[in-house]
């Protein structure tokens, strides 16, 4: 089973103009880690396992300190990633709003599993406006509070490839195997959808331990979506896209 | 006035929208706005119709479309408002997405429409405004056709705050 790098590794080191990125709190983690300056987590190696988790982190952290653009004020080549936090549930519609909106880019939204289970009907609202420029991945790693308790889902066995197909997506499949999703992303970029993704994900490894303190989490984590909403804005613009 | 004189028609309304360059009305239907929500199906007007399982995700549809630089209104019933509070609250007050909101008050007595809908003996009716007001959200009522230039103002408002505007329907628009 692939493990959090390597899920969201792949969606990274494949983004381009081309397509825009939702995603939910476990997958912003990662991406946070691993994304650099590019947005395209450039020097992140992709290696399975505990051992790749902190390959990519640490990579990830080196990266974004000695790899700073000149000008940090310059409009990014990619979009800026937005996330529906705090915000379980939302990536979806999220995502659907901005696919009928920028019909000429892809979305691409990587959804968590206890997430999607919040708002599971948003499978057939997505699927009512058959958008084709929409790619649905479904991180299932059984877990919420994902690397911190890790708290298991109501179903962590859940099938969400065969929810999405019932629900009316045009392509359904399941993946666990990283090199085989690294090969099958690209592929998948480019049909027509909504297509869905189900990627069977190795949930990072739990830190709570008796006495275990929880710090207070970051002012952005609550400010975030509406910086990000701004950015992603300006980028359209800057696009002539609005 | 009589109850007929707080059925709002449809037509009118669907000219207030076309007037604000609403692309898209994203809804969970509301018995109050049923024949707006019909004259909107006949598209005969080029507003996109999108229907959602869930009030949830009303709001992010168009928050989606928002930041794609499209223009949706919202439309549910007040049921679906208390629904959907958590993503009203991420959406619209943390990350001051602005969102317009039609919210028909199902529930409230006909007899009740010449009066303050706190006085409603329907709790979905009376407990809107305080909410809303509790939330810190902007709210107008539409009664009567002559309110249908509050559409427009909860639009500038919702832009120049970025933040939401709740336009409460108050009784069963007009099916003309």
């Amino acid at each position: 089973m692939m493990n959090m790098i390597q899920a969201c590794g792949v969606v990274a080191k494949n983004r381009t103009q081309d397509n825009l990125l939702v995603a939910t709190m476990g997958a912003m983690f990662i991406f946070d880690f691993i994304e650099g300056e590019s947005g395209q987590a450039k020097y992140v190696p992709m290696l399975g396992g505990k051992v790749g988790l902190i390959a990519g982190v640490v990579a990830g952290k080196l990266a974004a300190k000695f790899t700073k653009s000149a000008n940090p004020e310059a409009v990014p080549a990619i979009a800026p990633r937005i996330n529906s936090v705090p915000l379980m549930g939302g990536a979806a519609g999220l995502g659907l709003g901005l696919a009928l909106a920028q019909p000429t880019k892809k979305i691409v939204v990587v959804d968590g599993d206890a997430s999607l289970l919040m708002e599971l009907s948003g499978l057939v609202t997505v699927a009512q406006q058959q958008p084709a420029n929409f790619l649905h991945i479904v991180v299932r790693n059984g877990t919420q509070f994902t690397g911190l308790a890790n708290v298991q889902i109501p179903a962590p066995e859940f099938n969400f490839a065969d929810a999405a197909r019932n629900a009316g997506y045009v392509h359904t499949e399941t993946i666990s195997d990283a090199d085989e999703w690294a090969k099958r992303y690209p592929e998948l970029l480019k049909m027509n959808g909504p297509v869905f993704v189900q990627l069977n994900v190795a949930p990072v490894p739990a830190q709570v331990k008796p006495e275990f303190k929880q710090q207070e989490l970051p002012v952005n984590q609550y400010d975030r979506m509406g910086k990000e909403a701004v950015a992603l804005q300006s980028w359209l613009q800057e696009k002539d896209l609005i | 006035m009589s109850e007929v004189d707080y059925s709002i028609p449809a037509s009118e309304c669907l000219a207030a929208l076309v007037r604000n360059q609403v692309e898209y009305v994203v809804t969970v239907p509301d018995w109050v706005q049923l024949s707006l929500h019909d004259a909107i199906v006949k598209n005969t007007h080029g507003i996109q119709l999108i229907n959602c399982c869930s009030e949830n995700q009303t709001l992010t549809v168009a928050a989606g479309l928002t930041v794609g630089g499209k223009r949706p209104l919202l439309m549910m019933q007040n049921q679906g408002l208390y629904n959907c509070i958590n993503t009203l609250r991420a959406v619209c007050l943390d990350a001051h997405i602005p969102a317009v909101l039609m919210v028909g008050q199902f529930g409230r007595e006909y007899a009740n429409l010449s009066e303050d809908p706190k006085q409603s003996g329907r709790s979905m009716v009376y407990i809107m405004e305080p909410v809303l007001d509790a939330l810190g959200i902007q709210h107008m009522r539409l009664d009567t056709a002559a309110d249908l230039s509050k559409i427009d103002e909860a639009y500038a408002l919702a832009q120049a705050n970025g933040s939401a505007v709740v336009l409460l329907v108050s009784g069963p628009m007009a099916w003309s």
